[in-house]
This record gives C-alpha cells, sequence and structure tokens, in this order.
C-alpha cells in the first residue's frame, strides 16, 4: 500500500553560498521525489551540488551557504492502532537549530558520510555512538492490555540503558561485524575503515529512520571492501523496506543500486529516469559524453583513445550564457543553446531531460 | 601502564638530583656569599665584634668547606626532610616554608580555578561565534593579557588601588584576622580577599588558554565527525560539548601541566612580592637576592619537583582521557 | 549570473597571473587590520626610540636637574588670566621643602611661563651616533632662565622622565630584537639538525631543552645576571645580559624548530630530493630551512615580547640593565613599590608603553601567522 507513495519531495530547490567574491549557486533549481521503498541515485561530478542537495533536506547546508529558493516536503508515515496517516512536513520552514528538524535527523531521515576515517568521534566506542542515536530517536510502546484483553499501544517511552546496549549488539551483528558483543566497546581507531563504515549504517539504522542519506559513503574504500558493505545495504533495504539517495560519482556503483538516477551538473539535475533507461537511452548529451567516458574493454586491440568530456567545469563566478553545459556539448546548437535556458522537458513517460533538442517535439 | 609509571617517576627524581645540584652551584656563583653580605652589613654599622660572629657562624654551617663536601652535606639531609637553616632568619627552612606553603597551595588552585572557569567557556563562545562582536572583543581582551605579566599587572592594581581608590589591599587578610586562630570568619575573610591575587595571577594565562582553546575548536569543527553527529539529530549544545570540546580540550590538558602550573608557582612569586602576599614566592625571592643558600636551593628543588609531577600527570590525564593514546 | 560570451575558451582570454607565495602572503597580510596597526606601532617604536632617541627626546639621557620627583606638567594654550596663546607653554614648578618631615613638594609657579618651541636648537648630540645635530623635536628655550618641559615628570635625580622613556625604549626593544635573534641562530640551529637527525642527537637535545624547561627561570636569570661583576660597564652589562636571556630562552625556540623540521622532513618533497641523492646539508639548508621560514619569522616575531617582558622583570628586580643606562624595566624599578606608587605614581607610566609595544607585537605575529599560512584552513 506504502508502495508507490512518495516519501520526500524536492520541488525547485535553491541554495546558495555567499562568498566575498560573488554568489555561487551551489543548487539551482532541483526538483525531484523519492518514492517509499526506492532508491534513488544522484550522480554527477565533484562539485555539481549532490552533496549540498543532501544536506538541505536534512536543514544542514553549512554556513555561508543558504537554502535560497523552493521546498523539500517530507511525507511522514505515522502508523497508530492499525491505521496509517500521513503527515507532510515542509523541512525548508524549519529551524535548522529546532526540535522538530532534530527529531528528523537521524531519527526519521539519517545520513552516513563519506570519511568514515573520520566521521565518528574518536574517544566514544562504538557502542556508545549508536547508544547516543537510540536514546535520541528509538521509543518503546508501553503496552498494554485493556479491558477487552486486546493490546494496545497507549504511549511511548525512552529505551533503557541495557536495552540500548542490547539494541547496539544486535544492530552491529545486523552489519556483519563479527563479535559484536566484544566489537561494541571499541574504539574507532582499532577498526578497519570498511567496519567503519558498518558501524556508521548501524548507527544511522539502529533509530529505525525510514529514509537513509549515503553521501558517497564508498568513495574512499577498497573495492572488494565496497562490495560488501553496498550488499549489506542493500540486504538491510530488503529487510526493513528502506528508502535510501544514494549519491555517488561511481557510475558502476549507482548502476547496481539505484532504481531511479538524477543526473546532476553545475547545481541544476539535467536528467532524470530509472536506471536501464538511464544507461541504455541517455537522453542529455552530458550523461551520454559520461557513460561514454567509461573505457570499454575490448577484444581487439583498437588502440582507440579514451573518450572524455571537452573543456573544463566553468568557473562558478564566470558560468556560461544559456545552458551551462553548451560549451562542451557535442551536439551544441548555436543561437538556441547558448540565450537561454533549456526547460525540464518530458521525453518519454517517466524518463525527463532538461536539454533543448527534446523541447520543441 | 605500570612500568610507564616507574620510568616516569625514576626520570623524575633523577632530574630532581641533577636540578638540585645545578641550583646549589648557581647560588654559589656570584661572588662571597651570604655572610661576606652580613658581614659588610654588620660593619657598616659598627659592629665591632662582627668578624668574629661571623667566623662562628662560617663554621657551623660549614660554608668554608669545599664545594662537594657542602653539596653532599645538604642532600643528604634533603632526603631526611632537613632542608638546612635560613641564614638570615635562622630558622629550619622546612618550617618556614611549611608555614607558608598552605597559602601558596591556597592561590595556586584558586588561580587555576579561575584561568579554567573563565578561559574555556570564552574560548568556546569565541570559536562558535567566530569573528562576533563578542569574540573581537575577547581576542584584543586576550592580547593585551598576553603582554602583561602578572607583576606588571599587580603594580597597575596596586596603582588603581593606591592612588584612585585610596585603599590598602595588599595580603590575603584584613588587620584583624592576620595572626588569628583559624574560623569560619577567618576563611570568609580570606575568601574575600583571596579574589584579587588571584584574578592578577590568572590573568596572562587565562588570556593564553581563550586563545589556544579558540584555535583547537575552531580546528575540532571542521572535522567530519562533527557533522555526522549533528546529522544524528544532537543538540547543537550537545554536538559542540559532548563531541567537539571533549576532543579539542585534550592539548590544555598537556599545557595545563606542563605550562600553567609552573608559571602560576614561579611568575606568580614576583607579583606576590609587588602585592606582599604571605606565599612562598616573596621569601624564595629575598633567599635568591641574597644567597640565603639553603633556602634558595630548597625552593628551586621543590619548584621543578612540582613541574615535573604536574607535567606527569598531566600525561596521564591525558592517556585516561584519549583512548588512541592509552591504548597504544 | 553573469554572462560571458567567450565562454567556449575562458582561460585563453585572461591572463594568468601566478602568484608567488610571498606576494599571496603580502595580500593576505593586507586584510588583517589589527595586524597592520600592530607592524606600524612597532616600526613607530623602532624609529622614534631605536634610531631617533635623541631628536624626539626634549633631554639627553644623563642631563640631571634639581628637581627632583616633580610631578608631570601639562602644556597649556590659556593662561590663568584667560589669554589664549597659539603656542603652547607650561608654567614653571616651585619646589617648598618641609622643613620639618623633610618632604618635597611642588606647585605652580603662574609667573613662570616658558613657551614650548619645535625643532628648536638645545643640547648637542650625534645622530646614529655619527652626525652631530643639535635640534630637538620640541623643547622650552635654553637661553630663558630656568625653563624647563618635564612632560611626564621627572625621577628621582631629577631627570626627564619622557626622555628616559625614549631612551630606555631603545634599550628594551634592542634587547629584544637582538636577544631573539641570538636565541634564533643559536636555537634554530640546533632544534633543526636534532629534529633532522634524530636518533641520539635528538634525546640528548630533548633532554637538554627538557632540564632548562625544568628549571625556574628567575633564579637561572637571577645567578647568571648576579655573576656579572659590578665594575664593568654598562654597556658591557648590556651584551651579556643579552647573551643570557638568548641562553635560557632558547629551549622554547629550539623545540618549535625541532617541531617544524620534524614534520617537513615527512613531507615528500624531502624524500623527492633524498631519492636525487641530495647531501643532508643540502637538504638542511636549501629544502627544509627556506620552508621554515615562514614559520620562524612568526616564531621570532612572537618571541619578541617575552624577551623585552623578561628585560623588564630582571631590571625591576635589579639584576639587569645598570645606570646610568636605562631601561623600561629599570625605570619601572624606581616607580613599583609601595611609596613610589602612593607619591610619585607617573613613575609608573613605562608601563603603558611596555604594553603597547608587547600588544603591538603579538598583534603583528598573528597577523603574519594567519598570513603566512595562505592555503590554510582558516
Amino acid at each position: 500500500m506504502s508502495e508507490n507513495q512518495v516519501l520526500v519531495e524536492v520541488k525547485d530547490l535553491k541554495v546558495e553560498f555567499d562568498v566575498r567574491d560573488g554568489i555561487v549557486k551551489a543548487v539551482d533549481g532541483a526538483t525531484f521525489g523519492i518514492k517509499r521503498g526506492q532508491t534513488m541515485g544522484i550522480i554527477g561530478e565533484s562539485g555539481c551540488g549532490k552533496s549540498m542537495t543532501a544536506k538541505a533536506i536534512l536543514q544542514m547546508v553549512p554556513k555561508p551557504g543558504k537554502v535560497t529558493g523552493g521546498e523539500i516536503l517530507y511525507h511522514r508515515l505515522i502508523r497508530s492502532n492499525g491505521s496509517e496517516k500521513v503527515d507532510v512536513v515542509n523541512i525548508t520552514e524549519l529551524d535548522p537549530d529546532g526540535q522538530e528538524i532534530r527529531q528528523i535527523r537521524g531519527g526519521e531521515i539519517a545520513m552516513i558520510f563519506q570519511e568514515p576515517m573520520s566521521s565518528l568521534t574518536p574517544v566514544y566506542d562504538a557502542g556508545t555512538h549508536i547508544r547516543e542515536a537510540v536514546s535520541l530517536h528509538r521509543l518503546m510502546p508501553i503496552r498494554k492490555i485493556d479491558s477487552q484483553m486486546v493490546e494496545t499501544i497507549q504511549a511511548h517511552r525512552k529505551v533503557t540503558k541495557e536495552e540500548a546496549r542490547e539494541i547496539a549488539i544486535d544492530m552491529l551483528h545486523k552489519v556483519g561485524i563479527p563479535k559484536p558483543e566484544q566489537r561494541v566497546d571499541s574504539y574507532p581507531h582499532q577498526l578497519s575503515g570498511g567496519q567503519r563504515q558498518r558501524v556508521m549504517i548501524a548507527i544511522a539504522l539502529s533509530s529505525q529512520p525510514a529514509m537513509l542519506i549515503a553521501d558517497e559513503p564508498t568513495t574512499a574504500l577498497d573495492v572488494s571492501i565496497e562490495a560488501q558493505i553496498l550488499d549489506i545495504m542493500r540486504e538491510l533495504q530488503d529487510e526493513v523496506d528502506m528508502t535510501i539517495m544514494f549519491i555517488t560519482h561511481n557510475l558502476g556503483v549507482i548502476a547496481e543500486m539505484a532504481d531511479e538516477i538524477c543526473v546532476m551538473y553545475m547545481g541544476k539535475i539535467v536528467e532524470r529516469a530509472d536506471v536501464v533507461s538511464v544507461f541504455y537511452q541517455p537522453k542529455h548529451p552530458y550523461t551520454q559524453a559520461l557513460l561514454q567516458s567509461i573505457p570499454h574493454i575490448v577484444k581487439k586491440k583498437t588502440r582507440e583513445r579514451l573518450v572524455s568530456i571537452e573543456g573544463m567545469v566553468p568557473d562558478p563566478f564566470n558560468l556560461p550564457s544559456g545552458c551551462l553545459f553548451h560549451p562542451r556539448c557535442p551536439r551544441f546548437m548555436p543561437g538556441i543553446c547558448d540565450r537561454s535556458q533549456p526547460k525540464w522537458t518530458k521525453v518519454e513517460e517517466g524518463h525527463w531531460a532538461s536539454c533543448f533538442l527534446y523541447e520543441n517535439v | 601502564m605500570l612500568s610507564y609509571l616507574v620510568r616516569r617517576l625514576s626520570y623524575a627524581i633523577i632530574m630532581v638530583v641533577l636540578i638540585s645540584f645545578v641550583s646549589f652551584v648557581i647560588i654559589q656563583l656570584p661572588p662571597g656569599d651570604y655572610l661576606t653580605h652580613k658581614l659588610a652589613d654588620l660593619q657598616a654599622r659598627g659592629d665591632r665584634s662582627a668578624q668574629d660572629r661571623i667566623a662562628e657562624y662560617r663554621a657551623r654551617y660549614g660554608l668554608d668547606e669545599p664545594f662537594m663536601s657542602q653539596y653532599w652535606n645538604w642532600v643528604s639531609n634533603f632526603v631526611k626532610g632537613d632542608f638546612g637553616e635560613s641564614f638570615k632568619y635562622e630558622r629550619p627552612v622546612a618550617d618556614m616554608l611549611g608555614e607558608r606553603l598552605m597559602m601558596t597551595v591556597v592561590l595556586t588552585i584558586a588561580t587555576l580555578a579561575v584561568t579554567w572557569i573563565i578561559a574555556i567557556p570564552i574560548g568556546v563562545y569565541s570559536a562558535t561565534h567566530q569573528y562576533s562582536l563578542g569574540d573581537q572583543i575577547f581576542t584584543t581582551i586576550s592580547f593585551i593579557g598576553l603582554g602583561t605579566p602578572s607583576f606588571v599587572l599587580a603594580l597597575v592594581v596596586l596603582f588603581i588601588a593606591v592612588v584612585i581608590l585610596n585603599q590598602d589591599v595588599v595580603g590575603l587578610f584584613s588587620r584583624e584576622f592576620r595572626d588569628a586562630a583559624w574560623s569560619l570568619d577567618k576563611v570568609v575573610d580570606l575568601l574575600k580577599h583571596l579574589w584579587v591575587p588571584a584574578i592578577i595571577g590568572a590573568f596572562t594565562g587565562t588570556a593564553g588558554l581563550i586563545r589556544i582553546m579558540r584555535g583547537n575548536l575552531l580546528d575540532t569543527l571542521g572535522q567530519p565527525f562533527v557533522e555526522a553527529a549533528r546529522a544524528r539529530g544532537l543538540k547543537n549544545r550537545t554536538v559542540t560539548w559532548k563531541h567537539a570540546v571533549r576532543i579539542a580540550i585534550n592539548p590544555l590538558i598537556v599545557i595545563l601541566g606542563s605550562e600553567a602550573l609552573p608559571s602560576i608557582i614561579g611568575g606568580n612569586a614576583l607579583m606576590a612580592v609587588v602585592l606582599n602576599l604571605p606565599t612562598t614566592g616573596p621569601m624564595w625571592v629575598e633567599a635568591l637576592q641574597q644567597q640565603d643558600m639553603y633556602m634558595a636551593g630548597t625552593g628551586i628543588v621543590f619548584f621543578s619537583l612540582f613541574l615535573l609531577i604536574g607535567n606527569l600527570f598531566a600525561d596521564l590525564a591525558l592517556a585516561w582521557l584519549d583512548p588512541r593514546i592509552r591504548l597504544e | 549570473m553573469v554572462i560571458n560570451e567567450t565562454a567556449v575558451a575562458p582561460e585563453a582570454e585572461k591572463i594568468q597571473v601566478s602568484q608567488s607565495y610571498w606576494s599571496l602572503v603580502w595580500w593576505k597580510f593586507k586584510k588583517n587590520r589589527l595586524a597592520i596597526i600592530g607592524g606600524i606601532v612597532v616600526l613607530l617604536f623602532y624609529v622614534s626610540c631605536g634610531l631617533l632617541a635623541e631628536f624626539f627626546a626634549p633631554y639627553g639621557l644623563h642631563t640631571e636637574s634639581e628637581f627632583l620627583e616633580a610631578p608631570p606638567q601639562w602644556p597649556r594654550f590659556r593662561d590663568t588670566e584667560g589669554r589664549w596663546h597659539l603656542r603652547p607653554f607650561i608654567y614653571g614648578l616651585e619646589q617648598h621643602i618641609n622643613m620639618t618631615t623633610r618632604e618635597r613638594s611642588y606647585t605652580v609657579d603662574a609667573t613662570k611661563r616658558y613657551p614650548i618651541h619645535f625643532f628648536i636648537k638645545a643640547e648637542p648630540y650625534k645622530l646614529f651616533g655619527l652626525i652631530k645635530w643639535d635640534r630637538h623635536l620640541f623643547g622650552v628655550n635654553p637661553d630663558q632662565e630656568g625653563a624647563h618641559v618635564y612632560l611626564l615628570g621627572t625621577d628621582r635625580l631629577g631627570k626627564d622622565q619622557l626622555s628616559r622613556l625614549f631612551f630606555g625604549g631603545r634599550i628594551s626593544l634592542l634587547i629584544g630584537l637582538t636577544g631573539v635573534i641570538m636565541t634564533l641562530f643559536f636555537g634554530a640551529t640546533l632544534g633543526a639538525i636534532s629534529g633532522y637527525y634524530g636518533g641520539a642527537i635528538d634525546m640528548f637535545m630533548q633532554r637538554a631543552t627538557e632540564f632548562l624547561g625544568a628549571f625556574p627561570d628567575i633564579p637561572l636569570f637571577m645567578a647568571l645576571a648576579s655573576v656579572i661583576p659590578a665594575t664593568v660597564s654598562p654597556l658591557i652589562v648590556y651584551f651579556l645580559l643579552t647573551i643570557i636571556l638568548a641562553f635560557v630562552r632558547w629551549g622554547g625556540l629550539a623545540r618549535q624548530v625541532r617541531g617544524l623540521v620534524l614534520s617537513l622532513r615527512e613531507r615528500e618533497y624531502v624524500l623527492a630530493a633524498q631519492s636525487f641523492g641530495a647531501s643532508d646539508r643540502r637538504i638542511l639548508f636549501k629544502h627544509l630551512i627556506p620552508g621554515a621560514i615562514s614559520h620562524i619569522i612568526v616564531i621570532t616575531t612572537l618571541a619578541i615580547p617575552g624577551m623585552i617582558l623578561s628585560e623588564t622583570a630582571l631590571s625591576w628586580l635589579g639584576l639587569g640593565i645598570r645606570s646610568p643606562m636605562t631601561s623600561w624595566g629599570v625605570m619601572l624599578q624606581e616607580g613599583g613599590n609601595i611609596r613610589a606608587i602612593r607619591y610619585t605614581p607617573w613613575l609608573l607610566i613605562p608601563i603603558i608603553f611596555i604594553m603597547l609595544a608587547v600588544l603591538a607585537f603579538n598583534m603583528l605575529g598573528d597577523g603574519l601567522r594567519d598570513a603566512t599560512d595562505p592555503y590554510g584552513s582558516r
């Protein structure tokens, strides 16, 4: 029933940084929706705004950045006494230091980061991290048996210390850490990179969030460890029917993980479609160029040059006119692409792109 | 852990022995000794029998014996608790130091407490509100504090008190309580007077600590685990204190042991001279100036001993606080 | 959004000005207002006290007078009858000695009016020790009977405090500078060697510095300073004092340089140089030390105030500079006791200058530290 419901809607999001030399538009009009149970992949080069989009969802855009436009809607599912209700929360209107967003952070939308090496506080062990999160977010239902011998949930209470430790050990076990009863007291510097990332996932999932935002979680890990982490994420997603927003610049990883993909360039989403369509029928020239730049292993030694995208990412203070990609675009149409910005166009059912090639069809 | 402790302690003892030797040498460096000064003094006052009496003293203190035997004499008695006698006051050094020891400890603790209670919150505030008006004000005050040694500040305070306010600020007690027996009232009187020298003594240290806390915290706040903690829904205050400050404060502990403690004991000796406090400082400075050998030497040895112990405590505290060091 | 027609090849249009390290440093330094103020104040101090003290001071260093411990005199423009004068002037002082208590007091005598002249010819001196000159920035007409101008009062021997401030400043500031430079050579070289070679040399140096550090510096200063014979000329005392100060404080500098070298030693460019077969000495002098120069400049600037304060403390205890040479510390010695504070508080004025100089050095050093880290985190 909750299958195709939308969980998080991002509408025309704008995030700007006011620095001495001018204003940098880190995110310029991003629009997409993430459905429950789905994995949405955000892909793009470094600096294209994907991390900022994620941080904006949690109202964690660092100073001097600010959300300057658009809105982010979170559809909170409330289950009480057998019935379900959806409460729409406008995240962009929440106070970044306020109580409501703090409840959402970690408790309903959790985030894991790129550097497992330094994302854990060095003086607290794994168990303490998990227990801190659990004490903050996890509520145990107080079950009462009423006069008609029906078990109802009247209220919730916070977890006790013993329960928290139990949960911690259980979570570490779930993410595949051997001997969790011992590892729960390990400090971050005693764990390997892969183990630390598992701990981060454990912390994130211990509060049973509705959505997990993974910001380049495996970029800093070896390929073999990366495969293990991705496996765990998929398993856990199946187990608790969790939604994932997966951010990366690695095409191979996103092909494995995502159901739907948004391609970002210079703060804008240039293409959005399901994973198969993006990889086999890319519409936007940038996506096409990205896919072409993947080296192909061919049988015959043809000695072809590796394909790369011409030109460089433009200076944020000196942006090109019209479509931001036109200086590097192999399908550049003079007089059109350098005059105005392309509109977000539906190319096919479920496949959108922002390119003049598809506008007047 | 135990072997580390043993190693550090034995190392400290060796240091102290070396220091005692060097200090003995140093005190004897200036030409003549206490008795030659006293002789000149007495003769200036027309004391005829000075010559003989001085000779008596000389023999009694063994001051005409060779250096090494004097030193050995002193050291062998030292470990038994006999630190020698003060020439000027003709009383055992141990007694004289002991009388003033408590006040010195009380003042040192008060100064340390003032330093930390003021510096840490201000440092944290400065870092979390970087470049705000408050931060700039505190930064300027810190600079001034860093440039004002305790005794200079004491002079300024004295000036304000004497010339502008027309009061007597000196000493730790009001007249009535000075020689009175200990009572609750005396303690209250002490507290009323204590805060002035404590603040003066703490001024420079506080300024430095604010700068260091601010710098460390700024570095720490930029680290990924702080952002990760915020992403878990923790309050800003929790993130700042339980996570960031908890890490940023560790180097300060080491500084506390290795710099703050010695500067409080030693640097404030001069301040105590200005303010005429009943601590060990003024007594020691006077002994150094007049080559009151045993008093001065004992002072140096204890100073160094406390310093080394302070260092040891600081290192132990650091290991206790930071599991990364502890588990190496 | 800036519309740029030539966006296709933007790099070709602009002239890439590659910035050298030092120009980046200067650019960042300029932005720090506090640091610039600090730098200007430091410069002013060294010029006015160090170089041109004789010009700025109305009186010579050794000029005594019969106005012992006279209070400061304020220049006025308006006299007691209410008339305004263009040229500022001072009223003379009249001395009274109370025969019974032997106390001296001063009252303002409105009948004696001494106008202040600028660029006046007064006591001759040698500028920079070479050029004979006799102009002073300001003063009173030497032909006028009994004229005197003691803007900041006089000391026990009737010497003008303001003049002494300039001459004293020369000594204090120079000790700061030369002491630190000496410390630098000695300490930095040893620290660099210790850090680079490591091993037994390093261990020994570390222990030595720790030992010196565990020793309280007051007795060390006092003992070493009191060894200087009383008969030696003040100039020699000055030199010996500088050496003593440098000796006691080299430990701190050496430790910092050692830490610096340790961190730089492991950087890639050293490994690269070693792989090319560069000798140790070459690496030390041509690679490590230049890389450390910016840090050394910062450390040095920040060490100068400490040196000045040490000299002040020593002189205040009576063990430092000996008269007739004077420094701010020596001046403090006269003013820094209960009796002086009560009766002649103007003798404490050097404190303001000491604090100002130290403050200026700290601001300058802090600004240099931020500026020499232009790629840095903050």
